[in-house]
């Protein structure tokens, strides 16, 4: 793994070969294949503790494997994760925002850990509150909006880098349906040809936005494929049969 | 390196840049500084907690009738009432950061993770500093304030100084492991507190040289302080180095 | 095979260990003089006499007190070691190494403070003085509990690892720290006692690196015993984990037939298309070892 290939030459935004989280007996991730396209999105099912979100801490590079090879938009993201962080955005079902810090300050907080800091980064943060319609409410604390609010704000914090990979973390837990649909309508307006990782529980709204689909269980895929290759209903009893399994 | 083209969104393209660490640290550390300003809860819990301390000072002093008394070891009461106080502080000093994972928006970046630690350590270092201001004027008013002190007393600003860096430095590092764990502000005491022994020991006593203002002690004002300046040096790198595996990674 | 030779060892250790220990006790209490080992900076006040010296018969318990602080602060080196190790290689069986070592340390360290203990009763008429060697030993009691608190805090077994690795090194570096800081800065209250070395005889060093050599045996054989049933537990609790996996198989064939179904469908749906094979082959994990489950969140 020396120099990262040239962009041109990675088709694939996400490369994973034998994936492993191992502590102990345990493993987190077992064995894990996956590719995904650049600009494609991959939903990730599974029951509790099948490996999910250690696989998206592993992709946000917040966790590194044990084992196997993990490729991120071309770069080795064993050998060079801190050029590849400053391409990835994430957002989580926890806000990661200050409350008591202003959604212009927390933006302006995080653009500058980005290196980006005076005019260019307050241009990037009106753009970004505009865009996830918060323009009104910048100068209000984080503390004071409501829970659908926060994950707007926490969207245009996500992007504050403009990311080439964008990661959610069950991002609909606590969001009522309206917010949830309003999350759905920005997560489309932003796509852009950007590349997108979402864990969820909720298999159709899952199901529905991605291009690529993962089911896992014990760390491993049950099944990983292309959404128009696949029946939705055998989906659906697959993934019941897979959450019902029981031993993961 | 920004990748496809953009435009639908109404959202630029963001030039990558390497962030420099020392924008980094500015950035943090005016973070902390501006929270705290907003709510106060780490400063105004610390002072009211010390206040607390020294109503009990007032009952554990009540049957000394003599100043001079107090003076030999007022150095040790001070340093209780700093090292209490500050366990309080540095427990609350994360408190910001785990409430919506927000420590997790700042290792997303790329950042190093000492930068993470220094800046953390210096807004505690100034947030201690700012409590002390107000709790060792305290102290000297309700316990001190009929003592004849020695012209040599102004001389404990520097074993303050030289103590709280240290306490600031070990305390920042334990009280991030001690985050997430049962029972954590337990825990952070247990773990500071054998930690912090020496440098304890150290400024107790250049802090009671200053007070008592003994004549030809002062050999023993500046081993003291040398000693504690030590351990901070030696305490801090080892803090510095070692943090990025209490983060989680 | 190195390692299954030092398990061979283990009781012909703690037998020379024992017999050495033993010499040197016998040793210093029949041989051995008394001596002049302590004086006082100033006279004080001890058990009611005003003194400046003394007669140590408890300098006697110097041969044995010693070699048994030695013995903890090795072990403690060694879990430094092995916590930095741990830290650079995230290798389970380093942390393993670290934890036991641990453990010797602390028996030691108990060791350490009843002798020493002891020791103060007999030379300063009281059970406890703030003086810098106890203190140090008080101080490393506090930090060795301190860390194995910290491990049981800790739910997840990486993170209990990596931060009791943390932990071990700072409590290894502040351990000498506070030595020489209580030995160092001169304390106004309690008159400094000056351990002269040369009131050593040099015939009783003989004794003296017996008891060393000895305690440092004991420490080692020790230490690769408690290694012996800490690996043997934590195999144990892997070898229960891939039972009560292997408990939920009945479940799994509704699963696995689940997977047959998919797969077929998936294979009628994209005959035509090459880009099939993205699809991971879910047959080929049937068959396995369960692998043990992972916990988290």
């Amino acid at each position: 793994m020396s120099s990262p290939v040239p962009e041109s030459a990675a088709p694939f935004a996400i490369e994973a070969r034998g994936l492993v989280k191992q502590f102990g007996g345990r493993r987190a991730l077992d064995g894990l294949d996956l590719e995904l396209p650049q600009g494609g999105f991959l939903s990730i099912f599974g029951p509790n503790g099948a490996g999910k979100t250690t696989l998206l801490r592993e992709l946000a590079l917040l966790a590194r494997p044990t084992g196997g090879e993990l490729r991120i938009l071309g770069v080795d993201a064993l050998e060079e994760p801190d050029v590849l962080r400053s391409r990835i955005g994430l957002i989580s079902h926890k806000s990661m925002l200050y409350g008591d810090l202003t959604a212009r300050e927390n933006l302006a907080f995080f653009a500058s850990l980005y290196g980006l800091e005076g005019p260019e980064a307050g241009a990037r943060i009106d753009e970004l509150l505009r865009l996830v319609e918060l323009d009104h409410r910048a100068n209000d604390c984080a503390r004071t909006f409501s829970r659908g609010m926060q994950q707007r704000l926490s969207i245009a914090r996500a992007l504050i880098n403009d990311p080439e990979l964008v990661l959610l973390d069950e991002p609909y837990s606590g969001l009522d349906p309206h917010a949830a649909e309003l999350f759905d309508r920005l997560i489309a307006r932003v796509r852009d040809g950007r590349t997108f990782v979402m864990v969820s529980h909720d298999l159709e709204k899952g199901f529905d936005l991605c291009t690529h689909a993962l089911i896992m269980a014990r760390g491993r895929a049950v099944v990983c494929a292309e959404t128009a290759k696949i029946d939705r209903a055998a989906f659906r009893d697959l993934y019941l049969a897979t959450v019902g399994m029981g031993v993961a | 390196m920004a990748g496809t083209h953009r435009g639908k969104s109404g959202v630029d393209r963001v030039e990558r840049l390497r962030p420099s660490a020392f924008a980094q640290y500015r950035a943090l550390l005016a973070k902390d500084v501006r929270q705290e300003l907003r709510t106060r809860e780490m400063l105004t819990s610390m002072i009211v907690y010390s206040l607390l301390v020294l109503t009990i000072y007032g009952a554990a002093l009540a049957q000394v009738g003599d100043k001079l008394q107090v003076v030999s070891f007022a150095g040790g009461l001070l340093w209780a009432l700093i090292v209490f106080t500050s366990l309080l502080g540095l427990n609350r000093s994360f408190s910001h950061e785990t409430e919506s994972s927000c420590l997790e928006g700042i290792l997303l970046a790329p950042i190093d993770r000492a930068v993470v630690f220094l800046a953390k350590a210096t807004s505690n270092l100034l947030f201690l500093l700012m409590v002390e201001l107000v709790t060792v004027p305290l102290f000297f008013v309700f316990f001190l304030s009929g003592a004849e002190l020695p012209p040599t007393t102004p001389m404990i600003l520097l074993p303050l100084l030289v103590g709280t860096i240290g306490v600031a430095g070990v305390g920042t590092l334990l009280s991030t492991m001690a985050i997430d764990t049962r029972g954590r502000d337990v825990l952070l005491a247990i773990l500071f507190i054998p930690v912090a022994f020496p440098l304890l020991y150290a400024c107790v006593s250049a802090t009671g040289v200053a007070l008592m203002g003994v004549e030809g002690a002062f050999a023993t004002f500046w081993r003291s302080l040398a000693l504690a300046a030590a351990y901070d040096v030696v305490m801090v790198a080892a803090a510095w180095g070692l943090y990025e595996f209490a983060l989680d990674s | 095979m190195r390692e299954k030779l030092a398990d061979r060892l283990v009781p012909a250790l703690l037998a020379i260990g024992a017999v050495l220990t033993a010499i040197d006790v016998v040793w210093t209490f029949t041989v051995a003089p008394l001596v002049q080992g302590a004086r006082l900076s100033e006279p004080a006040i001890i058990a009611g006499q005003v003194v400046t010296t003394k007669l140590l018969l408890s300098q006697k318990i110097f041969y044995l007190h010693v070699p048994v602080a030695v013995a903890s602060f090795a072990a403690m080196a060694v879990a430094a070691f092995f916590a930095a190790r741990f830290l650079a290689t995230k290798d389970r069986a380093h942390d393993r190494a670290s934890r036991t070592a641990m453990q010797v340390t602390l028996v030691f360290i108990i060791a350490t403070m009843i002798s020493g203990d002891v020791w103060t009763r007999f030379e300063w008429g009281v059970w406890w003085v703030w003086e810098p060697r106890l203190t140090t030993y008080f101080i490393l009691m506090l930090l060795v509990i301190g860390y194995f608190i910290l491990r049981n805090a800790l739910d997840d077994p990486e993170r209990s690892a990596r931060f009791g690795a943390v932990f071990c090194i700072i409590a290894f570096i502040d351990a000498p720290i506070s030595f020489f800081i209580t030995r160092l800065v001169p304390s106004s209250v309690h008159p400094v006692v000056f351990r002269t070395d040369s009131g050593l005889p040099p015939a009783m060093l003989i004794p003296f690196l017996l008891g060393l050599f000895g305690m440092c045996m004991i420490a080692f054989a020790l230490y690769r015993y408690a290694l012996r049933v800490n690996t043997a537990a934590d195999e144990v609790e892997e070898l229960k984990e891939r039972l009560e996996e292997l408990d939920a198989s009945a479940q799994r064939a509704a699963a696995d037939e689940a997977l047959e179904r998919l797969q077929a469908q998936a294979a009628a749906l994209v005959a035509t298309d090459p880009a099939a094979d993205s699809a991971a082959d879910p047959a080929a994990h049937v068959g396995d070892m369960p692998p043990i489950p992972s916990k988290e969140d």
